[in-house]
């Protein structure tokens, strides 16, 4: 499995995992909160035996501690804090932890799906208000009252799972994600070709996607 | 003094009628009238005795004594409105009103962040066996690790339960459940789980070894 993005992201080979996470809160503290979570993230579960689920969603909470701690140590960083989602392969399962509107996809058989649900104002009220297409319910740092969520899938093989920041799902269609992750020969051709389809959108700078293929 | 409660902690684990002229056996037994399986909870612990608007509470010869107000019932004593009855780590006292604190809190809820949602309060109550914390709530925790490593959110003890036993994760669809552990089982609602999450109902009971706790 492989891997490449922008922007804060973290790989780790053992055990399997890949952590997404996008900032906010201004962009400097923004970009300094993802790479905190991410840093985390990957540094708990580094040192985690035999880990599962539950180890996932413990160094997610221990990020959100940190960014928190990181934030309250400078004024100017007050309110920093960004979205993330994480998946790990344990055995025959993927186990995903998310916080805010950082997705999680599976291309299987060929169909797309979203295993995440969005911790957002429109996905929670269904609103289309465009001022409220920014607002995430959580998030890691600052509002993570209600916990992250987890979920989780069998794994198989040809399995394809992309994990990505609102940068890209927002300006490209579900269709057009299927699209690309179903044709790409390898991960690495699959995440440049979403990056490249959300910049030719309008998106912003800050798109960040990881993709992973299980062999088929 | 026509409702009582049992408690543990500020929990109510069982509620009885005790009408005029009525009386009720509290024990661990199969034919107590008020069941609490608590292994420090005798089989016929004591009796409840209403008569002429006054009430006593008898010991039958319990183990671990029956207490007033903290004294060791001899014999048996009078029971007032304001009096507890204590057994082992439970109280016995009426209710007060018509409806006892328990439906209070069942329909307790907490808005989070997530405007316009609302989260019911969910816990693990430990009915029989060690463990430290006898209650763990659940709401607004990612996961709740239950064994006897020391990075667990609920230690139990029992002879071979694991450092992680079994773990309980906040989902989309509510809590659910895997079991962690390597040499004994933990089974929900009489049924052995594995790795593979299960979604807990309220009122489940969890055992593992020695150990049981009800998701409420």
């Amino acid at each position: 499995m492989r891997a490449r993005n922008e922007d804060a992201f973290g790989l780790l080979e053992r055990p399997p995992l890949w952590v997404v996470a996008d900032g906010m809160g201004g962009h400097a503290a923004g970009d300094r909160a993802a790479r905190i979570a991410v840093e985390a993230v990957v540094g708990a579960m580094a040192a985690a035996r035999r880990a599962g689920a539950e180890d996932l969603v413990a160094a997610v909470e221990k990020a959100h501690r940190a960014v928190a701690r990181d934030a309250g140590a400078d004024p100017a960083r007050a309110g920093m804090g960004c979205t993330l989602v994480a998946a790990l392969v344990a055995g025959p399962r993927l186990h995903v932890v998310h916080a805010g509107d950082a997705r999680c996809y599976l291309l299987r058989g060929g169909r797309l799906r979203v295993l995440t649900r969005d911790h957002s104002a429109v996905a929670e009220l269904g609103s289309r208000a465009s001022g409220l297409r920014h607002v995430v319910t959580r998030a890691v740092g600052v509002a993570l009252d209600a916990g992250p969520e987890y979920t989780w899938e069998g794994v198989e093989r040809g399995d394809r799972v992309l994990l990505c920041s609102d940068g890209l799902w927002g300006p490209v269609p579900a269709g057009r994600i299927e699209g690309l992750l179903r044709e790409s020969p390898d991960p690495l051709s699959a995440c440049e070709a979403l990056i490249e389809a959300a910049l030719e959108r309008g998106g912003p700078d800050n798109v960040t996607a990881v993709v992973a293929f299980r062999k088929g | 003094m026509d409702r009582w409660r049992v408690l543990l902690g500020d929990r109510e684990v069982a509620r009885f009628d005790l009408p005029e002229g009525g009386s009720v056996v509290v024990g661990r037994g199969a034919d107590a009238d008020v069941r609490i399986d608590n292994p420090a909870v005798s089989r016929s612990h004591c009796r409840l005795v209403r008569q002429g608007g006054h009430v006593r509470v008898e010991d039958l010869g319990s183990r671990n004594g029956t207490f007033v107000n903290g004294v060791r019932v001899e014999g048996n004593a009078p029971v007032g409105p304001a009096d507890r009855v204590t057994l082992a780590k439970f109280t016995v006292q009426p209710a007060t009103g018509p409806t006892g604190r328990g439906t209070d809190l069942d329909a307790t809820v907490v808005l989070g962040r997530r405007s316009g949602c609302s989260v019911p309060l969910r816990r693990l109550v430990c009915l029989s066996g060690r463990a430290e914390p006898e209650v763990v709530e659940l709401s607004g925790r990612g996961v709740v690790r239950v064994g006897k490593g020391a990075e667990c959110e609920a230690r139990v003890a029992g002879f071979a339960l694991g450092r992680v036993q079994f773990t309980v994760l906040a989902s989309a669809e509510g809590h659910v459940i895997a079991h962690r552990g390597r040499w004994r089982a933990t089974r929900v609602a009489d049924r052995k789980i594995g790795g593979e999450p299960v979604r807990l109902s309220p009122g489940d009971e969890i055992v593992a070894g020695p150990v049981r706790f009800r998701y409420e």
